[in-house]
């Protein structure tokens, strides 16, 4: 066979989207790349089911063997592009082993449709190849499907190191079956030729069949067969038709762990439509293999915490133990919201790592429309009790009206429910509504009482009133004479006051334990003769001794008092005019507990 | 665990009519029916959560009359007609199956089997009538010897299971009782209360008032900055000896 | 938490032992904060409650003056119930012993409710476990030494055993005495029982005919919690100073009792002063003794 041809874009007079453009088309990553990747490949292959049963889908990573890179460097992409800025390439393919990452789909409908953007249509026909693999952003026409082609596949080419991906597709054209392959890259605008020649190119490049016109068009029938079983793509016939995607020396994370990156992901994005409870027809069949081994894919009720999601997802499919949310003005349905909860069992070993994308404590709602992907999770408070966690789903309703608000809401990239996005009107405040009550509904199912203000239905219950006067008890004394009358409050005049002695630590002072208290003085200056007496006294059930336990002899005394250069050696000391943090030492017996009690004398 | 039977609770409020309106002595009970009959705004019952309506109030007036009736009541008023009242109740009260639920943790509702049901043998056991001894509390009539029986009952298996309820003075009791913070630790309770029958018969119960005041706040100092409900029965015991010692030591040092 | 007792040894500071606070609800179920009462109690409905703590062990041996190797600590959690400051019955739920190869501690238990009564007080303290081969002249020798406490009391039943003992009643049935059943409160009290539990012998009554102030009552209302508050406030500390020798009566009384509290109310409202001396102001200035005691009753409000 002989090497393809290559068709590398030039501007046109008209102006093409360069490349960049092509590539910032695909907006803020909410998610990281390889999530971005298998979202919208996984959301292309499930929107491409036919009729029937839901898709069988393969990814594989796998390193090419000897022959397979030969047939890659001299036949696939021997013919590369002119001019500079495509180091990467060569990189990746003259260098080295070559690693692939494969996205194939079966059991949907391949690419079909005319392969050339400027063929005519008659409107009947889909467009697959030519959205896929020519244009970029045109809206995919299934009815609420989930995916759109032309943002989605950049992600594609992002997660190759040289931006380049190969496509294999058994589809039909006209009723006929086609096998169709091609290879396509879409790098950095640049300039190449000479002279009067050199030109500026879009960046995006196509190896296939020579065209005749100046363009390639994809290998076909027995070629493209060929190929793709040199390659050691994964077989097709005619009954198993679909498309593999080849991803050229993909860009996984240095540390990142390819295969439980891949099984959270898919689970985490596509969990409906793979429980065990999924209908056959929406039912996604996966499989994954990492450098020649299998990887069992658990199911979600066996992966938490998708097990209680997998639970809530069946209560607002039939309306079971589902709240409706509604919006009141306009009167109208806008979709059910089912929430479990239950202890929070074991994860996963793939979800068990630090930087899983599945919550430790989930307190989520999956939101999604009834075609039953997910469009994002909104967080909401945890149990405080770290030992239960709780999951929720909501679906919009599958009424016309609500349903397309909700799916016109979306960006591009299906992730989002964004009313801006929605002019005035009814449909908007469908989606403002839905969100607002979803997120009220996500940070209080925790903490039902707390957040509604808990009081507030209480009837004639006493026990809040109780417990505010009873701060009134125990503390009291603790609190010092900051709450008391011995302030400045309300204009009166400053008294003499001291607060409750605080202990501050206990140390050896010339051999012996003692413990250091000190307490606040504030002083009317009333009273030049004025002292502070301390007396220490023994703890018995958590206060001070009675009298009539005081036969316990206890012959402590105060060792040391101090109110800034003040100092005493006794139990008293003189305080005068003088104000502030009075210090005082007493020594410890061996097994008891100690309190100092503090009086003001007056002089 | 069957239900728990719900008692009725009589207000402090409620003792103090009863008490006020008889002039101190033990009020009639046509008195009490008129006071604290239906729709009375000092009796209540728990809203929820057991058994109102039951038999237990009248078996446990008809249990404690007929102790007071083997007891001497109401003829016989001597120190050891009391004596035997209190022990045999005590442990009528603590083997009693249906009297271990949180209810009877409850003053009010001491103070309606006592006020309500039994102020005559309140006052044949406390001619002084002082209030206390019908209001609930750990001096209420009754209410201490339920304690009593409940914390120093030695369970079914045991030889002797009511050994300490009979040995002990009344002294020890209180010196046990009135101190939640022994009395709220059954283990404790019985450690000491063990402690005290081993050194009475060493020392004469005689002298063991003195000792066991001592002893008690001993343990109690003690108590504070060490737990004693984490030590191991020997340790506690040991623990308990100690401060016993003590306390006898500061005795013949007096 | 600021202590007002020494301790004969080293103890832990709350920032070592990193209490995550108490939990409470339904067994099997989520447990919630626990707050200071638990509505909807009663003896068919058991309790789960739970304790964790995040201690940072090398701050504990610093502490504590001990080679790390020579801690050896226990957590110990608690249950305490029944009536008065004290509860009447307390039972050990739970251990665990707090290592260093444990970054957590976990401490749960179910509590039947048929042996509650009133309130819950939950404690978990950490205790040492052996004594230290190599201590520090200060560090804790003896096992079962308390180095760390912490409480939580949980009111279950509402009205009966409320905090502070209050109630709602209508006065026009509850007294015969036309000239109390007008009055918006009632406190009730005996003179001289300073001895008393504080639980037991202490009640405010609320008059439920008076729509106003009973209504006021029940939703707090700072206002009205303070005047009644003084008004007991005032009522008590007036008897007992002028009690002939006020201030050896009240050091007799034992923790939790009437007496115990009027201390602490004197304390708060006349910081510092014997008895003598709030008598005296009292006697000479009854205005300014009335007004400290209402200033010193502030409760909820802006706290």
């Amino acid at each position: 066979m002989s090497a393809l041809d290559l068709y590398s874009e030039p501007f046109a007079k008209t102006g093409n989207i360069a490349a960049e453009g092509f590539r910032k088309l695909l907006g803020r990553p909410a998610m990281n790349l390889l999530q971005t990747v298998i979202r919208e490949a996984l959301q292309n292959s499930l929107d491409a089911a036919q009729n029937g049963d839901g898709p069988e889908v393969l990814l594989r990573t796998r390193v090419l063997n000897e022959d397979e890179v030969r047939v890659l460097r001299s036949q696939v992409f021997a013919r590369r592009p002119e001019g500079e800025r495509h180091a990467d390439l060569s990189e990746a393919l003259d260098n080295g082993p070559i690693r692939v990452f494969e996205i194939a789909d079966f059991g949907t409908t391949g690419l079909g449709g005319p392969t050339r953007a400027d063929a005519p249509t008659d409107g009947e026909e889909d467009l697959d190849f030519v959205n896929f693999m020519r244009n970029v952003g045109a809206a995919r026409d299934t009815h609420q499907g989930g995916g759109t082609y032309g943002y989605g596949k950049t992600s594609l080419y992002a997660l190759s190191g040289c931006s380049t991906i190969f496509v294999d597709t058994q589809a039909r054209e006209r009723g006929q079956s086609v096998r169709r392959a091609m290879g396509c890259r879409i790098g950095e605008a640049y300039d190449a030729g000479s002279g009067s020649e050199r030109r500026r190119h879009t960046g995006r490049h196509w190896w296939g069949r020579d065209d005749g016109e100046g363009g390639v068009d994809p290998l076909e029938a027995g070629e493209a067969v060929a190929i793709s079983a040199a390659l050691g793509l994964p077989e097709r016939t005619t009954a198993r038709e679909g498309t593999t995607i080849v991803i050229i020396a993909p860009i996984f994370d240095e540390q990142s762990d390819v295969r439980n990156d891949l099984i959270e992901t898919v689970l985490w994005n596509f969990w409906p439509r793979m429980c065990r409870s999924t209908a056959q027809e929406k039912r996604l069949a996966l499989r994954l293999e990492i450098d020649g081994e299998v990887v069992v894919v658990p199911d979600p009720e066996d992966f938490p915490p998708l097990d209680l999601f997998a639970r809530a997802l069946e209560g607002a499919r039939h309306g079971d133990e589902a709240k409706a949310i509604t919006s009141i003005r306009p009167r109208k349905h806008l979709g059910q919201l089912s929430i479990r909860r239950g202890a929070r069992a074991d994860r996963h070993v793939s979800a068990l790592r630090k930087r899983s994308v599945i919550p430790k404590q989930s307190a989520h709602i999956a939101l999604m429309r009834p075609v039953e992907l997910i469009v994002k999770y909104v967080h909401g408070e945890p149990f405080p009790d770290g030992r239960f966690e709780w999951a929720g789903v909501f679906i919009c309703s599958d009424e016309e009206e609500v349903e397309q608000a909700f799916a016109d809401s979306e960006p591009p990239a299906h992730d989002d429910w964004v009313p801006q996005n929605l002019p005035t009107g009814a449909a908007k405040s469908y989606v403002n509504i839905a969100l607002t009550r979803l997120s009220e509904e996500a940070k209080t199912y925790a903490n039902p009482l707390g957040a509604t203000g808990g009081g507030n239905e209480r009837g004639p219950s006493l026990a809040s009133t109780a417990s505010i006067m009873g701060k009134l008890l125990e503390k009291a004394s603790a609190t010092g004479p900051g709450r008391g009358g011995g302030g400045s409050r309300g204009g009166v005049k400053k008294l003499k006051s001291l607060s409750a002695p605080r202990f501050v630590r206990l140390e050896m002072a010339d051999g012996v334990r003692t413990a250091i208290f000190e307490a606040d003085l504030v002083n009317d200056k009333s009273d030049p003769k004025l002292r502070i007496v301390a007396e220490p006294y023994i703890v018995i059930d958590g206060g001070m001794a009675a009298a009539a336990d005081a036969s316990v002899a206890f012959d402590g005394q105060v060792t040391r008092m101090a109110l800034g250069v003040l100092q005493g050696t006794s139990g008293a000391l003189e305080v005068g005019f003088n104000e502030g943090t009075v210090i005082c030492h007493v020594p410890m017996p061996e097994s008891a507990a100690v309190g100092v009690k503090l009086f003001l004398k007056e002089g | 665990m069957s239900r728990v039977d719900l008692l009725p609770r009589l207000k402090t409020i409620g003792v103090s009519h009863l008490l006020q309106d008889s002039n101190g002595a033990p009020p009639e009970p046509e008195r009490v029916l008129e006071i604290i009959g239906e729709n009375s705004p000092f009796v209540w019952f728990a809203a929820s959560g057991g058994t109102a309506g039951n038999d237990l109030p009248s078996e446990f007036a008809r249990g404690l009359r007929d102790i007071a009736s083997r007891c001497g009541y109401p003829g016989e008023n001597s120190q050891k007609a009391r004596a035997d009242f209190d022990r045999e109740a005590a442990i009528w009260l603590g083997s009693h199956p249906s009297l271990q639920s949180g209810e009877l943790l409850r003053d009010d509702v001491w103070a309606f089997l006592t006020t309500a049901l039994l102020p005559k043998i309140v006052e044949w056991r406390y001619p002084e009538r002082n209030h206390e001894r019908y209001a609930g509390g750990v001096r209420n009539t009754f209410q201490r010897l339920w304690m009593r029986g409940v914390t120093l009952d030695l369970g079914e298996g045991h030889a002797d299971r009511w050994v300490l309820v009979r040995e002990l003075s009344e002294d020890a009791m209180v010196q046990i009782f009135e101190r939640a913070a022994i009395s709220s630790d059954a283990r404790l309770s019985r450690a000491i209360a063990r402690s005290w029958v081993d050194i009475a018969g060493l020392i004469g119960r005689g002298r063991m008032e003195d000792v066991m005041r001592r002893a008690t706040i001993f343990i109690r100092v003690r108590n504070q900055v060490i737990d004693l409900a984490h030590l191991d029965d020997d340790d506690l015991a040991a623990e308990i000896a100690h401060a016993f010692n003590a306390s006898i030591g500061s005795e013949t040092g007096n | 938490m600021k202590r007002r007792i020494a301790f004969p040894f080293l103890t832990l500071p709350d920032e070592v032992v990193g209490f995550c606070g108490w939990m409470i609800g339904d067994p099997g179920q989520p447990l919630l904060k626990a707050e200071d009462c638990l509505e909807g109690w009663d003896y068919e409905r058991d309790i789960e409650v739970n304790a964790r703590l995040k201690p940072d062990f090398e701050a504990i041996a610093e502490a504590l003056d001990l080679n790390k190797e020579d801690v050896a600590l226990t957590v110990v959690l608690k249950g305490g119930t029944g009536a008065g400051t004290m509860p009447r019955r307390v039972e050990r739920l739970a251990g665990a012993s707090l290592t260093e190869e444990q970054p957590e501690v976990d401490l749960g238990a179910v509590i039947g409710s048929e042996r509650l009564s009133g309130r819950l007080r939950l404690e978990v303290s950490i205790l040492l476990e052996k004594a230290p081969v190599a201590p520090g002249p200060l560090s804790p020798m003896l096992v079962g030494a308390r180095l760390w406490t912490d409480r939580k009391d949980i009111l279950l039943e509402d009205g009966g055993d409320a905090r502070f003992p209050i109630e709602v009643i209508s006065f026009a049935e509850a007294f015969r005495d036309p000239g109390i059943s007008f009055a918006p409160w009632f406190i009730h009290w005996r003179v001289g029982a300073l001895d008393g539990d504080f639980g037991g012998s202490v009640r405010v009554y609320v008059n439920s005919d008076d729509l106003v102030t009973s209504e006021r009552f029940v939703n707090g209302d700072p206002a009205t919690l303070q005047a009644i508050l003084g008004d007991v406030m005032s009522q008590l500390i007036s008897a007992v100073v002028r009690m002939d020798d006020a201030d050896d009566h009240l050091a007799e009384c034992s923790e939790g009792s009437v007496g115990e509290q009027v201390r602490r109310w004197m304390d708060m409202a006349f910081p510092g002063r014997s008895a003598r001396s709030i008598l005296s102001v009292l006697e000479a200035t009854p205005g300014r003794f009335h007004s400290a005691i209402l200033a010193a009753a502030r409760v909820g409000g802006e706290e």
